[in-house]
């Protein structure tokens, strides 16, 4: 409860403190000043990151857009006049009325699709259930089909709706669609022995019918896995849990980005090295003198 | 009397909000390293809406793109910066009105 009002009162603080800082860079003439709210509201958006529990993101915030990014503004604002701007009498012009209707329309979209967002099951859900009581959420995966009295469950407040419990599995299941979870994965007999591309099979034949707003009850062994009862859907579905459960522990590290970024993303991150590397060599020859100046070194 | 929940939407409208601000400076401002300015500040909300995804879904993809986008981002100030120095070498202004040379 307390918590709650932490986080919403840290939340709104360091909105606030963005969007007047962002106002700030479009609104105030002089691009030094500019370029100094642009800091501020850098900063407030690595808040807001460190919020959201992304940590790694909230120091690459820090370290690429308020060190380099900004150093490089203002070295560009120091090598150009500044006072163009300021001499110009800016003119009213009906474009610009048009412009300012044009992106509060598109903000009016945005803000209605991202309430249109704020179903239940993103207010009190399996969403908000995640941040707030992890140790319920193991209680229930590694309960998932097979009553367990072993774990020391905390008495539950309100029961999980069964919309609640089919997404928990079906996150559960979709933790296991990377290979390498795939592999750590501790499973069970007849698991162990299975091919991996049939455990692949069953893992999406369990997802089908999660998705047709299955019950639990209802997930039995699917078509083609005749030799599998219902003690053995548990146990796949309790493995799967567990890798959603180190997946959980993992969330906003840089061990979890790196993971992904070096495995599942791999061609994306060589396709942006590449782009830095062709940025590098396109700056270099904008950066060069002209030939015909004289300076050609 | 219950906290207020932050939610997704919180996060979303704020990133509209950002998007919107960042879109009406890259709109209306005449000054390239300005509107330069207002183009970051997209980027960054656009970040924002996915850490907030990959937060509210638990997913580390989300954070994977906002890494992607940031590098996006710094080749692109690297890039658009050393066009307005060029620019500006050339034709003495930064004001995007009188840069209209490829205005037909």
């Amino acid at each position: 409860m307390l918590t709650d009002w932490i986080y919403a009162i840290a939340f709104f603080v360091t909105a606030a403190a963005t969007v007047a800082s962002a106002l700030m860079v479009v609104l105030h003439r002089n691009p030094v000043i500019n370029a100094l709210y642009l800091v501020l509201c850098f900063f407030g958006v690595a808040v807001l990151y460190v919020l959201l529990e992304s940590h790694f993101l909230a120091a690459l915030q820090v370290l690429l857009y308020a060190g380099a990014v900004l150093v490089l503004f203002l070295m560009i604002i120091m090598l150009i006049r500044l006072d163009q701007e300021q001499l110009i009498k800016v003119k009213p012009k009906p474009g610009k009325a048009l412009a300012v209707a044009a992106a509060l329309g598109v903000v009016l979209v945005m803000i209605g699709v991202a309430h249109s967002l704020s179903s239940p099951s993103s207010q009190r859900g399996a969403f908000l259930l995640q941040r707030e009581q992890p140790e319920r959420i193991a209680a229930f995966l590694l309960d998932l089909g097979e009553r367990r009295a072993d774990l020391n469950v905390a008495p539950q407040k309100e029961p999980l709706s069964e919309t609640d419990k089919v997404q928990l599995a079906r996150q559960a299941l979709n933790a296991l669609a990377k290979p390498e979870t795939m592999a750590k994965a501790q499973w069970p007999e007849p698991f162990r022995s299975m091919a991996p591309n049939r455990i692949e099979a069953l893992r999406k034949a369990l997802l089908a019918g999660l998705s047709r707003q299955w019950t639990l009850a209802q997930i039995g062994a699917p078509a083609g896995f005749k030799e599998l009862n219902r003690a053995h859907i548990a146990a796949f579905i309790r493995t799967a849990a567990k890798a959603r459960l180190t997946q959980l522990d993992e969330f906003g590290t840089t061990a979890a980005v790196g993971r992904d970024l070096f495995s599942r993303y791999l061609l994306p991150f060589e396709a942006a090295s590449i782009l830095l590397l062709a940025a590098i060599v396109g700056v270099l020859l904008l950066a060069r003198r002209n030939p015909e100046e004289g300076g050609s070194r | 009397m219950s906290p207020i929940v932050i939610g997704l939407d919180h996060f979303l409208s704020l990133s509209a909000v950002l998007f919107g601000i960042g879109m009406i400076g890259a709109l209306v401002r005449r000054n390239a390293i300005t509107v330069f300015m207002s183009i970051e500040l997209m980027l960054n909300s656009v970040n924002l809406a996915f850490a907030a995804f990959a937060y509210y879904r638990w997913d580390t993809t989300g954070q994977v793109f906002v890494f992607l986008v940031m590098v996006v981002a710094a080749c692109e100030v690297a890039a658009g910066l050393a066009i307005i120095l060029a620019l500006f070498r050339n034709k003495e202004t930064v004001n995007l009105d009188e840069l209209n040379v490829m205005r037909w």
